[in-house]
């Protein structure tokens, strides 16, 4: 794969910061997540010839894979309750009738 | 969820439909929550706030502007919000301090993964090199990876430019790298 950072160098001199392009090169990404053996061995190659930019390719590989955290969610009874509070006092601003229908619609999302 | 599935659904909210309110609130309830109570932390403010911004929302829904991504739209708003009231209850307790030099966005060790990609150090070293960061950079650290916002949509919710997102982030993981390595390093010279 031709890497999108090869391109950019050759193409333009846009105004980008190597940690810009890396973080949004597909193949440095394989790179980052040892995903693709080409890539690996395309970006460890590159390093090698490029030692002066290591800090620039660890901090973009740092950004890539990140802080994995494990989200707490609030419980849905606990929403629910929320959501009546609130529902309960929307009410008096509006005159519609009460419709018995149930409250939820299926909505795909 | 992708925003193209969203838009119906908030395009409904706008014309007053109430399962579709409900279904936003029960959607980012949780999410909104998570965030306010790291910037607050006190959750009688984030609930109350919460629930206020949700009328709030319901009530100006015909005014709220072009909404092209509703995530960031709550999460700006929301945040706005909470500091707001937060301004308001430091006027009564005489509480002076910014978000800035404040103790918000602090994480602990039971919000990280066991396993991190980024190193094998103990979550509860890193939860004291996440909390060493500045509140900034914890910001951007939990937008981006706890909110699962990208960093366009962190920039956004912050009000600060892309680059300086992107910088934020840079000196955060130029520091957590160093000091992962000095922990790494120290943690073998002890077991010899």
């Amino acid at each position: 794969m031709v890497s999108l950072l090869m391109k950019t160098i050759f193409m333009s001199k846009k105004n980008l910061s190597l940690l810009e392009i890396l973080i949004d090169d597909i193949s440095f990404v394989n790179w980052a997540k040892n995903q693709n053996q080409n890539d690996v061995a395309f970006w460890n190659n590159w390093i090698e010839k490029h030692s002066d930019k290591i800090e620039t390719v660890f901090n973009a590989k740092a950004i890539i894979l990140g802080i994995q955290f494990d989200n707490a969610k609030i419980s849905e009874s606990k929403i629910e309750r929320e959501l009546s509070h609130v529902l309960a006092q929307l009410e008096p601003e509006k005159k519609i009738p009460k419709v018995k229908k149930p409250p939820q619609r299926q909505l795909n999302i | 969820m992708n925003t193209s599935s969203e838009k119906p659904l908030w395009q409904l909210f706008i014309e007053g439909d109430k399962n579709a309110f409900s279904s936003l609130f029960k959607t980012y309830y949780s999410q909104l929550y998570s965030y306010g109570l790291k910037i607050s932390s006190d959750q009688f403010i984030t609930e109350d706030c919460l629930q206020s911004f949700f009328i709030y929302l319901h009530k100006n829904r015909r005014n709220l502007g072009e909404v092209n991504n509703v995530k960031s739209y709550l999460f700006v708003s929301f945040r706005r919000a909470v500091l707001k009231s937060l301004k308001k209850e430091r006027l009564f307790t005489s509480f002076e301090e910014s978000l800035e030099s404040s103790q918000s966005f602090g994480f602990s060790p039971e919000e990280l993964k066991i396993e991190q990609e980024i190193s094998n150090t103990k979550n509860t070293t890193l939860v004291i090199l996440l909390n060493s960061l500045s509140t900034r950079q914890r910001e951007v650290v939990y937008l981006k990876y706890y909110s699962g916002l990208s960093i366009k949509d962190t920039a956004e919710v912050m009000d600060i430019s892309y680059q300086s997102v992107l910088n934020t982030l840079q000196k955060a993981f130029t520091k957590l790298r160093s000091e992962i390595l000095d922990h790494e390093i120290s943690a073998v010279l002890k077991k010899t």
